[in-house]
C-alpha cells in the first residue's frame, strides 16, 4: 500500500499530465491554425492559459515549487497572447513548446525536490521576453455600441471585440429569448449555430424578459458574413439579428472605457429574481464561460464527475471475475448433477439462475473492459511534439496526419505503444524523409508527410505509420547482413525483395553507416519488433525506393480478458486466443507434402507449413488419437498449423504472466485458470510461428542464423 | 512452536557487529531425500497440500508446473533437483512450502515432508560461503548444527529465481 502522501501526489501527476497534454495539444492547433493561414482561434490561446492556470492552482496546492514558478509565468504570457499585448511569434512558440518539455521534465522526476536545469533557463527566458505590445487604436467610437454593453466588457472580451473591429468586421446584436429551463442547452446550440460565422465576443440579459420563465440575451458576434447570411443562419421566432451600423463620424475622441473587474457579476438587476424558486436558480446558468472562473468550474467539474483509478485496481477486479467465472462453472456443475439425479425442478431453477449470473457476468466484464480502453490520441499527441521536435533537430520540415485517433485501446496497451512509436517515427524522418533540396530534387513537395493511421478490426486495432521518404534500401540492409555475418553472400541473391526488407528487424542491422544523433544507427527495430510482441501484436514493413515506407502494427484490444480456443494436446490443456486462429479444420493426413524436413499441408492452392504440438512439446506420440485437427494461427501476414489432439470449447479467459523461472520456456504467453478450475497454458502464435521459421532457415543450413 | 528442543536463551551480551551475531532464528525445517532442510519461517506464507499441478511442456527440469492458489498463478519447484539432485524421490505425497520472492512472484517449494520449526542461535549457525562450491552451493545460505543433527538453510532468493 503506498501512503497517503504518495497517493495524493500520484494523482496530482496524473492530473498534471492531463493539463500538459491539453496545453500541448492546443499550441500545436495554434501552429497548425497559423501554419495554415495566419489565423489564431483564440479558443485554443484560451484552453492553454486555463490549462496552466489550472497547473498553477495545483502545484502550488501540492507545494511543486518548479512546476508553480513556470505555470505562473507562462500564466502571465500566455494572459498577455490572448489580450494581444504580446505576439504570438515563432520564438514565443517556441518558447511555449520548450516549457511543455519542461513539465514532462518535472513530472517524470521522481523527486519533487530536485533541481532542473531546463526550469531555471526556461524561466529567465520566459523573464527576458520583451513585453511587446501590439498596440490597439481603438476604432469602436466609429459603431453605434450601447455604452452600457461596453461597461460590462471585461478586458478579454474588449480586447476581442477590438481585434475584430480593426479586422474590418460586423458587428452584430443578436436578441434571443430562452426559457429558464433550458437555458444552457439553448444557449450552447445558437453558440455552435454562430461558430462558423464568427467569434461571439459576449453575450449578456438584455432586461426585457416577457415573463419570469423567460430570459432574453444579447450575443455580440463578429462576423465577415453579411447581415442577410446571419439573419438566415441565426434569425428565428425567438431572435432577431441587428447590425450594429458604423457611424458618420465618431461621437467620442479616443476609446475610454471603463474597466470593470474581470470577475464581477454580470448586471444581476436585469435578472428576473423575483419569484424565482425554481432550482434552475439564474446565477447557476449564467456563469461566463470564457474566463478564467470558468477554468475554475471545469476543474471542479473534473474532480466531481470522474474518478481517477490506478489500472491494476481494474486487473484486481479482473481477477474477481475470473474467481466468478469458476464459480459459474460450479454452479453449472450442480445443475448437471441436479438433473442427473432426476431433480428437474431444481435443475432447471438452477440452469435459470447460473444464466442470469453469466449474463450479469458478462455485463461486469465488458464493464471493466470498457473503463480500460483509452483513445489513442493520448500516444499520438505525443508524437506530434516529437515529429516537431525531430524535424526541427534535423532541419527537416516534416507534417504528421493523423487519423483515428479516436480509436480506443487497453490503457495498458497506450502506455507500453509510445516507445515503440516513438521509434518508427523518428526512424521517418532520419531515415526516410530526405532533405529538403533533394526532395525539391526529385519532385517531391517539400514538406515530408507522415501518416498515422488507426483504426478498429475486428478485436484488433491496426496502426499505420506511413513516409513519402526515400524508403528501405534492401541492397545496402543485405550488404550489412552479409558483413555481420547474419547471411551468406551467395544466399542474399535468393532473398525476395520482402525478405530482405524484414531483415530490418534483426538485431545490429542499420541502414546507416554513420550514427545520427536522433535515432542512432537506425535505432532497434529489433527491439521495436519485441515490443510490439510482447503486447500480442505483429509488424510489417513494405517499401518503396523513392515512394516511402508504410509499418504496420495490429495490437490487441486488450491482453486482460481474451476470447479464447481451448485444444486438448497429450492431456494438457491449451489455450490459443482467438483473435490469432484464422481457421479450424480437421487434419488430412493425405494432403501433408513434405519440403525439407518440414510437414506442409496443401490446400486450395496455397500451402500452411504445419507444426505438430506432440512433437514440439515432447509428448509420447503412441497415444496419438486417429483423428487430430489443425488450427491455424497468424501472426501479421504469416501462417501456421498448428496440430491439436482434440477441440474443446471457447472460454473468455484471464492470462497470467508465467513466472521468471519459466522465463526461458518459449511459445507460452502465460497461463490461466479455467472455469473448471483446471490451468490452460495460453500458446503465443507470434512466438510459435518465428520459431518455426528460424528453424526452417537453420534447417536449411543456417541460413538466417540471428533469426528468432 | 518449538518441537522438544531446549531453547536456547538469548545471550545478553553487548551487541557485537559481525554477521554471526544475529538473534535467534525461527526456521522452517523440511526433508528432501532424507536429509534436513530449513527456511526462514517468517518467509513462508503457507504450506499447502500437494494439488494438481500443471506441466510446462518444455520447462526446465526443477520445475515441476504450475498451479493456482486463490486465483493466484504459482510457479511450483523441484526443490529436491535443485538442492538433492541425486536423491531417490519420496514415497510420500509431499508439501508446497508457499513464498513470495523480492518483486511479489509467487514460488512454490515442492518438499517431501515438513519437519517442524526449530529455533536456532547464532553460535549453532555456520556460514557456508566459501566453503562449498557446485550447483547445489549456491543456494545454501549456512549450516545450522544441534547435536548431531545437520540442518542446511536455503537461500530462498537464490532457490526462487
Amino acid at each position: 500500500m503506498t501512503e497517503g502522501g504518495d497517493k495524493a501526489r500520484a494523482e496530482f501527476l496524473s492530473e498534471a499530465q492531463e493539463l500538459v497534454e491539453n496545453l500541448s495539444r492546443n499550441l500545436l492547433s495554434l501552429e497548425q491554425g497559423r501554419a495554415g493561414g495566419g489565423r489564431v482561434d483564440p479558443e485554443h490561446l484560451n484552453e492553454a492559459f486555463r490549462s496552466v492556470h489550472t497547473l498553477k492552482s495545483l502545484s502550488g496546492l501540492f507545494g511543486d515549487k518548479h512546476m508553480s514558478q513556470l505555470s505562473h509565468q507562462l500564466e502571465d504570457l500566455l494572459d498577455d497572447l490572448r489580450l494581444g499585448r504580446q505576439n504570438l511569434s515563432d520564438a514565443v512558440l517556441d518558447l511555449l513548446f520548450t516549457s511543455v518539455d519542461v513539465y514532462w521534465q518535472i513530472l517524470t522526476s521522481s523527486d519533487p525536490h530536485q533541481e532542473h536545469r531546463g526550469v531555471q533557463e526556461i524561466l529567465g527566458r520566459l523573464e527576458k521576453l520583451a513585453p511587446a505590445t501590439a498596440s490597439e487604436s481603438g476604432d469602436l467610437d466609429h459603431y453605434e455600441i450601447d455604452q452600457s454593453l461596453l461597461a460590462v466588457l471585461t478586458e478579454y472580451e474588449e480586447h476581442r471585440l477590438l481585434v475584430s473591429v480593426k479586422q474590418g468586421l460586423e458587428l452584430y446584436l443578436v436578441r434571443v429569448q430562452f426559457e429558464l429551463v433550458t437555458l444552457d442547452k439553448a444557449l450552447t446550440e445558437i453558440k455552435d449555430k454562430a461558430k462558423p460565422f464568427g467569434e461571439v465576443i459576449t453575450y449578456l440579459p438584455a432586461g426585457e424578459a416577457a415573463s419570469p420563465e423567460l430570459i432574453e440575451l444579447d450575443l455580440l458576434l463578429a462576423s465577415g458574413n453579411p447581415l442577410p447570411e446571419i439573419e438566415a443562419a441565426l434569425a428565428g421566432p425567438r431572435s432577431t439579428v441587428r447590425q450594429i451600423q458604423r457611424r458618420k463620424r465618431p461621437t467620442r475622441s479616443s476609446k475610454a472605457l471603463p474597466r470593470p473587474t474581470p470577475s464581477r457579476p454580470r448586471a444581476p438587476t436585469a435578472m428576473p429574481t423575483e419569484g424565482t424558486t425554481a432550482p434552475q436558480a439564474p446565477d447557476g446558468t449564467e456563469a461566463p464561460p470564457a474566463d478564467a472562473a470558468a477554468a475554475g468550474a471545469g476543474l471542479l467539474r473534473s474532480v466531481s464527475q470522474t474518478v481517477r483509478v490506478d489500472i491494476h485496481k481494474l486487473d484486481e477486479l479482473m481477477n474477481v471475475v475470473g474467481k466468478l467465472a469458476v464459480l459459474r462453472g460450479g454452479l453449472s456443475e450442480l445443475t448437471d448433477n441436479a438433473r442427473s439425479e432426476g431433480q428437474r425442478r431444481l435443475a432447471s431453477q438452477l440452469w435459470q439462475l447460473s444464466h442470469k449470473f453469466e449474463r450479469s457476468l458478462r455485463e461486469l466484464q465488458s464493464g471493466i473492459l470498457e473503463v480500460r480502453m483509452v483513445p489513442l490520441a493520448q500516444v499520438f499527441e505525443r508524437l506530434t511534439r516529437i515529429v516537431r521536435k525531430t524535424g526541427r533537430d534535423l532541419n527537416k520540415d516534416v507534417r504528421l496526419v493523423v487519423t483515428g485517433a479516436e480509436t480506443e485501446i487497453d490503457k495498458l496497451i497506450v502506455e507500453e505503444l509510445s516507445d515503440p512509436l516513438m521509434h518508427i517515427i523518428r526512424n521517418a524522418i532520419d531515415h526516410g524523409i530526405e532533405d529538403a533540396e533533394e526532395r525539391k530534387r526529385i519532385g517531391k513537395p517539400a514538406v515530408g508527410t507522415i501518416a498515422l493511421n488507426a483504426f478498429q478490426k475486428g478485436n484488433h486495432v491496426v496502426i499505420e505509420a506511413e513516409d513519402d521518404g526515400r524508403g528501405l534500401n534492401s541492397d545496402s540492409l543485405l550488404d550489412r547482413a552479409i558483413q555481420l555475418g547474419v547471411i551468406a553472400e551467395h544466399e542474399a541473391k535468393e532473398l525476395s525483395r520482402a525478405d530482405a526488407l524484414n531483415l530490418v528487424f534483426l538485431p545490429g542491422l542499420s541502414t546507416r553507416d554513420k550514427p545520427s544523433a536522433v535515432s542512432g544507427r537506425g535505432v532497434g527495430m529489433d527491439v521495436v519488433k519485441t515490443n510490439i510482441a510482447k503486447l500480442g501484436g505483429s509488424i510489417e514493413l513494405e517499401s518503396e525506393p523513392v515512394i516511402g515506407t508504410k509499418i504496420t502494427l495490429t495490437l490487441p484490444l486488450t491482453r486482460a480478458i481474451v476470447t479464447a480456443l481451448l485444444v486438448q494436446v497429450g492431456d494438457g490443456m491449451f489455450a490459443i486466443p482467438l483473435t490469432s486462429i484464422s481457421e479450424v479444420n480437421a487434419l488430412e493426413e493425405s494432403s501433408i507434402r513434405v519440403i525439407d524436413t518440414t510437414e506442409v499441408l496443401s490446400r486450395r492452392g496455397s500451402s500452411l507449413e504445419l507444426c505438430r504440438l506432440r512433437q514440439l512439446f515432447q509428448l509420447p506420440p503412441e497415444e496419438t488419437p486417429v483423428r487430430q485437427y489443425v488450427v491455424e494461427v497468424m501472426a501479421g501476414t504469416r501462417h501456421l498449423g498448428l496440430v491439436v489432439d482434440a477441440l474443446s470449447s471457447q472460454q473468455d479467459i484471464i492470462i497470467r504472466p508465467l513466472g521468471r523461472s519459466l522465463n526461458s520456456v518459449r511459445g507460452f504467453s502465460g497461463a490461466s485458470e479455467l472455469a473448471d478450475e483446471r490451468i490452460a497454458l495460453v500458446l503465443d502464435p507470434g512466438a510459435l510461428i518465428e520459431e518455426a521459421s528460424a528453424g526452417n532457415t537453420r534447417q536449411r543450413g543456417g541460413r538466417i542464423r540471428a533469426a528468432g | 512452536m518449538p518441537q522438544g528442543d531446549s531453547i536456547e536463551p538469548i545471550s545478553s551480551a553487548p551487541l557485537r557487529l559481525s554477521v554471526n551475531e544475529e538473534a535467534v532464528r525461527e526456521i522452517l525445517t523440511f526433508a528432501l531425500g532424507g536429509e534436513a532442510f530449513g527456511v526462514p519461517l517468517t518467509q513462508v506464507l503457507e504450506i499447502l497440500g500437494v494439488r494438481a499441478i500443471t506441466r510446462v511442456p518444455r520447462s526446465p527440469e526443477d520445475v515441476v508446473g504450475v498451479c493456482t492458489v486463490r486465483g493466484e498463478l504459482v510457479t511450483v519447484i523441484d526443490t529436491r533437483r535443485r538442492l538433492t539432485p541425486n536423491a531417490q524421490r519420496a514415497q510420500n505425497r509431499g508439501r508446497i512450502l508457499l513464498t513470495s520472492t523480492a518483486d511479489g512472484e509467487k514460488v512454490g517449494l515442492l518438499v517431501d515432508e515438513v519437519l517442524g520449526v526449530q529455533r536456532f542461535s547464532p553460535a549453532q549457525i555456520e556460514q557456508t560461503a566459501g566453503v562449498l562450491v557446485g550447483d547445489v552451493s549456491s543456494h545454501i545460505e549456512s549450516i545450522a548444527r544441534k547435536g548431531t543433527q545437520v540442518t542446511v538453510l536455503v537461500n530462498l532468493a537464490s532457490l526462487t529465481s
